[in-house]
């Protein structure tokens, strides 16, 4: 009798540590999903800041485009660029 | 008979007084030692020393312009020099001393004209045939020579190179000798180490009599691709002295380019019509 008591107890110990482990994994899993929609959402926010610079990004250029050059200068040549082995151009 | 002796006798006295003194006027020499430099990279100092015997009224400075046959004179100093601006022209320089009614030529007419060196073969950096081309600094006279030796480094002033192996370009550079080692990849283990010259080479879109462009960092640069044939690019070599090199008949099965130069003698100075 002893023994069955003894037995019980120990299982009575383990269940209820048992449950209190799936009760974390709960709560952390509901951490994680909740951590995943602000991602979601920051990922969603950052498009749409990347659209809205694109689109002020190409106004500027079609701006910069349409402003007359200042007297007395001219429009700076490209730099080409130098093909494979060729050292870059130097002023002397 | 004793009246023409005594007239006789008078007359010897008087030549011989002549001679031994001579005619005031006729004192005077020519200048000596004419010689131009570079006022500024355009225009031209011309010097000279004052003549030996007598002082002068003053000097008559005259210019004459290569390919034509007459001088034109553009100055009268009592000095020893003249600043001269040939408005982008070369040509000879003439010192007259006048003394009264008399006029004494310097013996030597220095001149800006550039030194001509004839068309000759330059190869590309790893063809056969040299690749290396430079001038010697007073005399103009223009050499190939090869980069593969060292004791050739203060002789080259330019070279041929497709910055890669081989020689197969397409597109060819005339560059300064000193950028070879390091920054060329067809000169790994073909030029050695050398104090070689450390020159800039400029593209000239205008004509090849006009003067070349004035030395800047923004026009000059230590290589410039050869775009077109015939082709002309200026140098200016580390010591100050400008040159005109044309390129034409580029060939890639050999390797080779024909060069042509016109060598400014006259240090500092950018005149370069011929």
């Amino acid at each position: 009798m002893r023994k069955l008591v003894a037995a019980m107890a120990i299982l009575a110990v383990v269940f209820v540590i048992g449950c209190q482990d799936t009760k974390k994994v709960t709560e952390l899993q509901g951490q994680v999903d909740k951590l995943t929609q602000e991602l979601d959402q920051a990922k969603m926010d950052l498009a749409k800041k990347s659209a809205e610079c694109d689109s002020l990004a190409k106004v500027v250029a079609d701006m910069s485009a349409k402003k007359p050059a200042p007297k007395g200068s001219g429009t700076p040549a490209p730099t080409p660029k130098p093909p494979s082995g060729k050292p870059p151009k130097v002023g002397r | 008979m004793r009246k023409f002796f005594a007239l006789t006798a008078v007359g010897i006295f008087a030549a011989t007084a002549l001679l031994m003194v001579g005619c005031p006027s006729d004192t005077g020499d020519v200048p000596g030692d004419p010689k131009v430099e570079a006022a500024t990279d355009s225009t031209v100092k011309f010097t000279w020393t004052a003549p030996t015997e007598g002082t002068p009224d003053k000097y008559i400075v005259s210019f004459m312009e290569t390919g034509t046959t007459a001088y034109v004179p553009f100055d009268t100093v009592t000095t020893t020099e003249a600043i001269h601006n040939p408005a982008g022209k070369t040509g000879s320089y003439k010192v007259v001393a006048v003394f009264g009614s008399t006029e004494y030529e310097a013996l030597t007419m220095p001149s800006t004209a550039p030194v001509a060196n004839a068309a000759t073969s330059l190869s590309e950096l790893n063809a056969a045939g040299n690749s290396g081309y430079g001038w010697a600094k007073t005399a103009g006279t223009a050499t190939t020579y090869s980069l593969t030796q060292a004791a050739n480094a203060t002789s080259v002033d330019i070279y041929l190179t497709d910055f890669a192996t081989g020689f197969a370009g397409p597109e060819y550079s005339i560059a300064s000798p000193d950028i070879a080692r390091g920054s060329d990849p067809g000169a790994t283990g073909v030029v050695p180490d050398g104090a070689w010259r450390v020159n800039a080479i400029a593209k000239v879109t205008g004509s090849e009599n006009s003067p070349l462009p004035a030395h800047s960092t923004t026009v000059y640069a230590q290589y410039q691709e050869v775009d077109q044939t015939p082709f002309l690019m200026a140098v200016r070599t580390a010591d100050g002295y400008y040159a005109l090199i044309h390129l034409d008949s580029k060939n890639l099965g050999s390797g080779t380019v024909q060069i042509k130069s016109w060598y400014q003698t006259v240090k500092g100075l950018r005149l370069i019509q011929h």
